[in-house]
């Protein structure tokens, strides 16, 4: 800490621009830099802000640069990173999902000019990082000093020990989750917690919008009847009923137009169910960790998604997020929960024929006990963890904490990879708009502050595709509601005693406070 | 000295072979998961993990008895096609080396690309529902992947379309090296070439017929990159085979314990019917040397 300290204060000067050249280099040498270094950066026209821990790589890094930039996140990671690279040649392997690679760059580069810490990259196939991540865990090897993983795996790795407890590292070096002039959209700032600590630090903003195609939304023709047939104006749905209702409405007969893309496959089906789940008024699990499904309120979810399914797309028994993303793109539905990247990919006249025709929206929202409150899910999001074997940990922690800082972060979700806006200044960026839209960033961060998590426990993937395999064949093999929910649920008691229901619920109990506010206050427990 | 010079490959064999699979009955044993520790560590909980597959778990006796079914299945249909494409091309015809290459090249092909193709066709709106209807005269949409029948049909013509050159290639290897003479000779005396195919050729084939059984035999008991990719299992757990239910259990819940108890259970199974398919062979071989 004091040197971290003794960093600041000799990096002050720097940043108000009054030094000489002289200066410079006597300056970047207290910092651990070496002239040979300073030299470097100074040729470079990145080199005084990364010298600060401020890239201006770009826009938007450049606009924010300001004085106070030595009391951020990213200039604190940089000086944490000088410090534990002091005199050694270290190189951080980072195992990411396949896709984010363009995320990296430039900043990759330019954090190794800063800093002298080498970046490589390690790609694994999107679905399979928590595979072989836990594959890390068990075989124990110092190859990957970050994982970025998805929020559903942080528990196992935590719990098998591949994670290590940021805790201490959040608390010293504070990366913002929840402060600063751009903290992360709550609750996705907790999203990285488990059991009370923080293993990983949140990067994506992977909560679903509710896509419409705003052509049929419009036309005339359509509302009038909308109207006539439901005896109420078709416009941006307030409540699930009227959502499911508009989803009839635009199914054809002839299959040219169905009224939603919305997920029922194996590993995917729990994203419909979850909200909808909560919409009726239910959490998961009640206090003691047993299952609440086959409540009345957890079947009526159930069959409300059972029977909307046939107005989906009939291919998305088996679409994952792929497949979802380019139906909807050649034209067939005409709506879509989904991520923000589809929003990306759909505007691309290359993956889409419906370029400019349709726009993100708020969730709907549900009434229970006289309480209303919107609905959603936040899914997958990519999050950075450091290794408990990494031969680096501090500096990995510090790249971690510097690619999410507020300004990284904000050049990192323009870029076509898999890291959605997440925090609060991604929505008031023009680079962002830009890679996004103006009306993605109005209803972005409503529709982050009613997004519920995945089952971020210990063994989620096994309760996740335990209650996916089960919704699936209740939505596409007959087989009734409640068989499947009482499969699941004997299924998740098994899976709470293997794993232990004490460890479980103190989880559980942790995981509820990433629930929204209003959406606690309104479940009937 | 012999046994000197040859020890360093034995023991590297050993290492190899031996050691893991005494690992994985070791850990099969237990109820190891990487979450509580490592796996010397994890308590041994032998029989129950073996109780529970054989008694409890529904889902895995039902995924081995339908990979037993796409077995059956596939391995007839894909000997009964192999061995009329073998015969064909045995015989004198125009284009056959062209043809022969071209039939070929679905073994050729990455499963999980097979598997991903199948995908695609079998899509509601692909081209196989586009000429189901046309043939049929009406604008065809038939949900494939979605209805249980007909997702487990996919999945056995996408691996007999798969796998079907190699038991044409196995037979036509082996009809082609047949010995002329007690071919000429049915043929001198009159036999009609059904007969001389029935009586003769066929019985001359057996032993490659059952390397060809045992070969596809021991692969299609594996079968995973089509089912994943093609329906995860799904829908519900209709498709799942031995291979998606282990991978599941193993890759995605990490059960390992119990994965390893279901892969010794499988392993045994494959052992005995493997065993039992070489019986044939093996009788041919004591009789010969006998």
């Amino acid at each position: 800490m004091s040197r971290s300290v003794s960093v600041e204060r000799n990096a002050q000067p720097l940043l108000k621009g009054k030094l000489s050249r002289r200066e410079l280099v006597t300056k970047l040498g207290l910092l651990g830099l070496s002239p040979a270094v300073g030299g470097l950066l100074a040729a470079s026209q990145y080199a005084p802000a990364a010298a600060t821990g401020a890239p201006a790589a770009t826009s938007a890094g450049a606009a924010t640069a300001s004085q106070d930039t030595q009391d951020s996140a990213d200039w604190r990671a940089i000086a944490l990173a000088k410090e534990a690279a002091q005199g050694q040649d270290i190189t951080l392997t980072i195992m990411h999902p396949s896709g984010a690679k363009a995320n990296f760059d430039p900043l990759a580069s330019q954090w190794t000019e800063a800093t002298g810490i080498k970046i490589e990259l390690a790609e694994a196939e999107l679905t399979k990082v928590f595979q072989r991540a836990m594959q890390e865990a068990i075989t124990k090897t110092s190859t990957f000093d970050i994982y970025i993983v998805d929020s559903l795996s942080v528990p196992d790795l935590a719990e098998a020990n591949l994670i290590a407890d940021l805790t201490e590292n959040i608390q010293t070096y504070n990366p913002e989750l929840s402060s600063g002039d751009s903290p992360i959209l709550p609750p996705m700032d907790v999203k990285g917690k488990y059991k009370g600590r923080d293993y990983a630090i949140p990067s994506d903003g992977d909560v679903y919008q509710l896509f419409l195609r705003t052509d049929l939304l419009q036309d005339p023709e359509n509302q009038a009847d909308f109207k006539a047939k439901y005896g109420m104006d078709l416009k941006p749905p307030e409540t699930f009923d009227e959502y499911n209702k508009q989803m009839e409405f635009f199914t054809r007969a002839d299959g040219s137009l169905y009224g939603g893309a919305n997920f029922r496959s194996v590993g995917y089906a729990h994203s419909t169910f979850l909200p909808l789940l909560a919409a009726h008024g239910r959490f998961l699990f009640d206090d003691d960790m047993h299952p609440q499904l086959t409540t009345p309120e957890g079947i009526a979810a159930a069959q409300e998604m059972v029977d909307t399914t046939k107005f989906q797309l009939p291919d998305m028994s088996t679409f994952g997020w792929a497949e979802q993303y380019s139906a909807f793109g050649s034209g067939r539905a005409y709506s879509a929960f989904s991520w923000p990247s589809f929003q990306k990919f759909n505007s691309n006249p290359n993956n889409s024929k419906v370029v400019g025709q349709f726009e993100p929206f708020a969730a709907p929202k549900a009434t229970v006990n006289d309480k209303s409150f919107r609905v959603t899910m936040y899914s997958v999001g990519w999050t950075w963890t450091v290794s408990n074997y990494s031969r680096a940990p501090l500096a990995a922690y510090a790249f971690a904490q510097w690619m999410t800082s507020p300004k990284i972060s904000e050049v990192v979700v323009t870029k076509e990879g898999v890291f959605d806006p997440f925090r609060q200044g991604h929505f008031n960026s023009p680079d962002i708009v830009k890679a996004y839209d103006q009306a993605f960033i109005e209803v972005g961060p409503v529709n982050a502050a009613a997004s519920i998590p995945d089952i971020i426990l210990r063994g989620g993937n096994e309760y996740v595709d335990v209650l996916t395999r089960n919704l699936n064949a209740a939505c596409y093999t007959g087989k009734p509601v409640e068989d499947a929910l009482k499969e699941v649920e004997a299924a998740w008691e098994q899976t709470t005693e293997r794993l232990g229901r004490d460890n479980q619920k103190t989880a559980w109990q942790g995981l509820k406070q990433a629930y929204p506010a209003d959406v606690q206050a309104a479940m009937i427990g | 000295v012999a046994l000197l010079l040859i020890a360093p490959v034995q023991i590297l064999l050993l290492t190899l072979t031996v050691f893991p699979f005494l690992l994985s009955i070791y850990v099969s044993l237990t109820g190891w998961q990487p979450q509580f520790g490592d796996w010397w560590q994890a308590e041994i909980t032998f029989p129950k993990n073996y109780i529970d597959l054989l008694t409890a778990d529904k889902r895995f006796l039902y995924a081995v008895a339908r990979t037993l079914l796409i077995s059956v299945v596939c391995l007839s249909l894909e000997f009964l096609l192999g061995l009329l494409l073998a015969v064909t091309l045995a015989g004198q015809i125009r284009g056959r080396k062209v043809l022969l290459s071209v039939l070929l090249t679905p073994m050729m092909m990455m499963p999980v690309v097979v598997g991903y193709t199948f995908f695609l066709l079998f899509q509601r709106q692909g081209p196989l529902s586009a000429l189901f209807g046309w043939a049929l005269g009406q604008p065809g949409q038939v949900d494939w992947l979605s209805t249980p029948s007909l997702a487990l049909f996919g999945i056995v013509v996408t691996e007999v379309w798969h796998w079907t050159p190699l038991f044409m290639l196995i037979l036509l290897s082996g009809l082609t090296s047949l010995p002329q003479n007690p071919i000429r000779a049915a043929m001198v005396l009159g036999a009609s070439r059904w007969q001389i195919f029935w009586h003769i050729e066929l019985p001359m084939l057996t032993p490659l017929i059952v390397v060809a059984f045992v070969i596809r035999g021991m692969e299609v008991i594996k079968l995973f990159d089509e089912v994943y990719v093609m329906t995860r299992g799904g829908p519900g757990t209709t498709t799942e085979t031995i291979s998606t239910y282990l991978q599941q259990v193993a890759f995605g819940d990490f059960r390992l314990g119990y994965a390893a108890a279901a892969a010794t259970v499988v392993l045994i199974v494959t052992v005995v019917v493997i065993y039992q398919g070489l019986r044939p062979i093996r009788n041919r071989v004591t009789t010969e040397r006998g």
